[in-house]
């Protein structure tokens, strides 16, 4: 009976391709509506961007300030102002279209365009002047001063991914936004308002990876999320908060994945209009946090308090010895004292479904204000309404771009950055510092300028940094897979794969 | 108040069915005709009001006072000792102390937005009874509007546009229940215009709005008390599942609907945090519903003439 032998054959042949091309399930609190790579910079967008998208050069995972070829494959100095780098043949984006120069030059040129949406991208590529086309797979690189870093902001996560020159102009960035189109090893494949779909692509250049399909479903509650990882419906939960490790850990076939990573849980004051205006007054309201009681309450000792805006991952550029900001209410007290507040009181904004924790550590640091003696309150916000005018405080997260305080205190404050922008205008030097910062070439002439930078933002005060969290992963026992400290789930396949 | 508008309310037909047993004995706690389930409402009606009035002074814990080191303890049952009866919640706070406290929230709200929604129906209703074909016609549409729109998609537009404000909140969640009320009460004044104690009325030469205040709006009390008691569990639970989904009640104050949002979060780990609002709040509406229930029999007119007739 050939036929039936044919017929089974074919049906083991079925279940052998089902059980080779699993799918991956994810359940996320939140993506960003718009995915044009350049914008949705923040924790939820790099949950997906990375799968869709490639940079030119490639930080490594473990050790940040190693850099490895990608899009590129080879790069070098022509001059103090200029960087040549050489792209890989044979790259095409999901739409079909080849890779080439065209593209580079593109998706470094749209973030001159000041009417482009990502501020953040665009302070980071501010001292790229041009791209040059040499050949089809050549291009040149220039800065108006030198950049000892430039390297490293092409590496970053947070905006130096490669957009398609032609297929963008021709949707713009809006539709580009919510059908993104990269060359990474996922294309998407279906989208709807709670739930994304990416479909490994055919036409990858590297490893294929391990899961055919992967499904992000936005779950906001936390709850919800976790009950959906119990039952089985998904693989990987994220953003677990660790008074859910428990109920995950409960079950045998699932584990909890944590990790510290580059990244400050924020407070961001109002210094322009608002009752504290008074840097003495930020002072004291900075001293008067007790970070390491909430660290050990509300991430059962998980997260750091970090030494001031500095991240390990600088390497020598890191000051191991600078003290994490101290806890001293009586300190505070005088202060409060001394800049004669009035009473007048202090809105806090915070949002149900924000940051990991954001209304409890609300809620607790608007306490420890009042025992101070300040008028302080929570104002929970929609998140559409987040806006730092209405309110003297807001709570915000900085990661670092690139293992380099140019990647991280001074791209982000900085007077293009959002904080400079929207409620801060320092008086004591930092922005010039900052500009000596930029470039600077020297290590310990890099070291005390970043270090003197950091003392006039403790000094003004315009905000504080509060803890590294960290950030843990519900996921299931047959997927191996861990997080990393760049914050992204990155599922290429060297990273991830299932056991059976 | 329910108490006895529900003893006022179950003597009157009692009594104009039996005359003979009409006494001049001190009013009863309870009128005879009342089943013991109606009477065990009443009584924890009177109880969850006693506590959300009383408790908060009674209990001893600041509902707001934090402890992060004592957060998350279990309740006293499962092992903790007695200074947290009812537990902990994540950040510390005592369960029963903010429980008794989000009961008076909602309690308020509750009374508040009835009352809302009692006012505004009612006089919106007697314009369109007695305020000529104009009048009826745009009351009529705005009803037929506010029926026709999901209201809790509404208010969620309404409280994300223009803030989470309590006094917005409260008029929000009045303005819930209202077009009911409006079409009842036009619906009783209508037929009540006919009778014949109105046309007597006016065959006395009073004025239209005498009459209107002293012979036809009091038509309408028995309508109001059952329509009160069904918008009373409407609110309490439109407010609650506000708070739940965050635009309600804001922190640090409370309602029951945010304590159990805030429990949802934590019901794998801290199921305590939830308990005790789910119960009251099961327990409020069961009472109330119970309550509207009996009420509505003893008083529609069409529901009396059902039962007498079976």
């Amino acid at each position: 009976m050939p036929s039936r032998k044919l017929l089974l054959t074919l049906l083991f042949a079925q279940l052998a391709l089902f059980a080779l091309a699993r799918d991956l399930h994810i359940a996320v609190a939140g993506i960003d509506a718009n995915l044009e790579p350049g914008i949705a910079t923040s924790n939820t967008g790099m949950q997906i961007v990375p799968n869709l998208f490639e940079t030119l050069i490639e930080m490594d995972m473990q050790d940040n300030s190693v850099l490895k070829p990608k899009l590129a494959t080879s790069w070098h100095r022509v001059d103090d102002l200029t960087l040549e780098l050489t792209l890989r043949e044979g790259v095409t984006f999901h739409n079909g279209d080849p890779f080439g120069a065209e593209d580079v030059k593109f998706s470094f040129e749209r973030f001159m365009n000041p009417d482009y949406r990502g501020s953040l991208s665009r302070s980071l590529f501010a001292t790229i002047t041009a791209v040059d086309i040499v050949d089809d797979h050549t291009v040149r690189i220039s800065t108006a001063q030198p950049d000892p870093i430039l390297e490293y902001r092409l590496a970053s996560l947070w905006g130096a991914w490669i957009v398609p020159a032609k297929h963008y102009q021709a949707v713009g960035a809006d539709a580009f936004g919510i059908e993104p189109v990269g060359t990474g090893f996922y294309r998407l494949s279906d989208r709807q308002p709670d739930r994304i779909e990416l479909t490994a692509f055919a036409g990858y250049w590297g490893a294929r990876p391990a899961a055919e399909r992967v499904v992000y479903r936005i779950i906001p509650e936390v709850s919800t999320r976790v009950a959906a990882l119990i039952a089985g419906e998904v693989d990987i939960v994220a953003a677990l908060p660790a008074d859910q490790y428990a109920s995950v850990e409960r079950n045998a076939d699932l584990r909890v994945e944590r990790t510290l990573i580059n990244n400050i849980h924020m407070l961001v004051y109002n210094t322009w209009d608002s009752p504290i205006t008074d840097p003495k007054l930020r002072q004291a309201l900075n001293l008067g946090i007790d970070r390491q009681l909430i660290v050990d309450a509300l991430w059962h000792g998980d997260a750091e308090v970090p030494r001031s805006h500095q991240f390990a991952a600088y390497g020598p550029l890191f000051n191991a010895e600078r003290q994490v900001q101290p806890y001293d209410p009586d300190r505070a007290r005088q202060l409060i004292a001394e800049s004669g507040y009035d009473g007048s009181p202090v809105y806090y904004l915070a949002r149900h479904t924000g940051y990991v924790n954001e209304l409890p550590v609300a809620e607790i640091i608007v306490q420890m204000w009042q025992d101070l003696g300040i008028d302080a309150h929570v104002s929970v916000v929609d998140p559409s309404q987040l806006d730092l005018n209405t309110a003297s405080v807001g709570t915000w997260s900085n990661t670092m771009r690139f293992p380099d305080p140019a990647g991280g205190l001074w791209l982000l404050w900085n007077e293009t950055g959002t904080q400079q922008i929207r409620g801060w205008t320092p008086r004591n030097g930092f922005n010039e510092v900052g500009h000596e910062l930029e470039i600077a070439q020297g290590i310990q002439e890099r070291f005390e300028l970043s270090q003197r930078l950091l003392d006039l933002w403790e000094e003004e005060a315009p905000g504080t940094v509060l803890w590294f969290p960290s950030e843990a992963f519900g996921v299931s026992n047959t997927v191996v897979w861990k997080p990393n400290a760049l914050q992204t789930i990155d599922l290429r396949a060297e990273l991830l794969s299932f056991i059976d | 108040m329910v108490t006895t508008a529900a003893e006022t309310a179950a003597r009157e037909p009692t009594t104009r069915h039996d005359p003979t047993r009409r006494s001049r004995r001190l009013p009863r706690l309870f009128p005879t005709s009342m089943p013991w389930l109606i009477r065990a409402q009443v009584i924890n009606l009177a109880l969850l009001a006693g506590l959300a009035l009383l408790g908060p002074s009674v209990i001893g814990h600041d509902p707001a006072r934090q402890d992060l080191r004592a957060r998350l303890t279990a309740p006293v049952w499962i092992g903790n000792h007695a200074n947290h009866p009812l537990g902990t919640d994540h950040i510390g706070r005592d369960v029963l102390a903010r429980t008794v406290y989000g009961l008076r929230t909602s309690l308020i709200v509750a009374a508040i937005g009835t009352v809302v929604s009692l006012v505004i129906g009612t006089a919106l209703g007697a314009l369109a009874a007695l305020g000529g074909r104009a009048a009826d016609a745009v009351v009529m549409f705005l009803v037929e509007t506010q029926m026709s729109v999901p209201y809790t998609l509404v208010v969620l537009v309404l409280m994300a546009s223009l803030g989470t404000d309590i006094r917005v909140f409260l008029l929000v969640v009045g303005l819930a229940g209202w077009e009911g009320v409006a079409r009842l009460v036009r619906g009783q004044l209508l037929a009540a215009k006919r009778q014949d104690f109105v046309e007597g009325a006016r065959a006395l030469g009073l004025g239209q709005l005498r009459i209107a205040f002293r012979h036809l709006l009091p038509t309408t009390a028995p309508i109001l008390m059952v329509l009160a008691s069904g918008s009373f569990t409407g609110v309490i639970f439109l407010e609650s599942s506000l708070s739940f989904l965050g635009v309600g009640i804001q922190p640090p104050a409370t309602s029951l609907g945010l304590l159990i949002g805030v429990g949802r979060d934590h019901l794998m780990g801290a199921w305590w945090i939830a308990l005790a609002p789910c119960a009251l709040l099961v327990s409020l509406t069961l009472s109330v519903a119970l309550l509207g229930d009996w009420l509505r029999d003893r008083l529609d007119p069409r529901a009396r003439r059902k039962l007498t007739r079976r």
